[in-house]
């Protein structure tokens, strides 16, 4: 297990090339990690940005939590360091579910339709998060 | 019934100044009708994708069964509680135990 791993994170590349390049790319360099084929420049124009004269994704690196939430957004990526630099972050970056640590922030809708904040929730009054199976059967 | 064990403990929750949320993947539409089935007098958050889970770890996998998990949370954000083994028929009065032993021993 990678050190990436290990922080239950999934690590994927993108750029702008193809699937042939990135399979040669990836069977040359022998890394263990997915390489997406951003060919649309999908990805790249809503995330990293677009470097025009050369027609390539920006290097950015993005963390996201489990639940959706962009924790980082590093624009000032070192291409020595990039690795350690990223399971810093990650560490660093990634909510703890322990007693003690900051419950890591989410908005929700509930059964009405009415949106939850839980950082504006928790400076009113406590909160209680009650995670059950499913609605009806056993409740 | 969980749930109902907690609706049956809202006015303590109300003296210690708590907001119970229930959450699980099942739809508003589901939320709406297990409410009123059930008289609920505290919100169902919609957590069909399970992001919620996953991040507070009642489930992991985005298809995997959730679990039942209490999270307490104080005024300032700070995680005071995880019970991982909730007892269903109880936890409403086990909830207002924890805030009780939590108020003597401030």
């Amino acid at each position: 297990m990678s050190e990436i791993e290990a922080t239950d994170s999934v690590l994927f590349g993108v750029s702008v090339d193809d699937v042939d390049s990135h399979r040669r790319f990836r069977e040359e360099e022998k890394f263990g990690f997915s390489l997406l084929a951003d060919t649309e420049f999908e990805v790249s124009n809503q995330y990293s940005g677009i470097i025009e004269n050369f027609n390539a994704s920006k290097r950015t690196t993005f963390i996201i939590d489990k639940a959706g939430y962009i924790r980082v957004i590093d624009r000032e990526v070192n291409v020595k360091t990039h690795g350690e630099d990223v399971v810093a972050l990650l560490k660093e970056v990634l909510p703890k579910i322990e007693v003690g640590q900051s419950a890591p922030d989410f908005i929700a809708t509930d059964g009405t339709g009415k949106t939850h904040q839980l950082s504006e929730l928790y400076q009113k009054k406590n909160v209680v998060l009650a995670f059950y199976p499913r609605d009806f059967g056993r409740g | 019934m969980q749930v109902c064990s907690l609706r049956d403990e809202s006015s303590s929750f109300e003296k210690y100044d708590a907001q119970v949320f229930g959450i699980t993947s099942n739809d508003a539409e589901s939320h709406q009708k297990f409410s009123a089935e059930n008289q609920l007098n505290f919100p169902l958050l919609v957590d069909t994708g399970r992001n919620l889970a996953l991040l507070y770890g009642a489930t992991n996998a985005p298809d995997g069964k959730i679990q039942r998990l209490a999270i307490v949370i104080d005024k300032t954000g700070k995680i005071l509680e995880i019970d991982k083994n909730v007892n269903a028929s109880t936890h409403g009065t086990d909830l207002v135990n924890f805030f009780k032993t939590l108020e003597t021993s401030n």
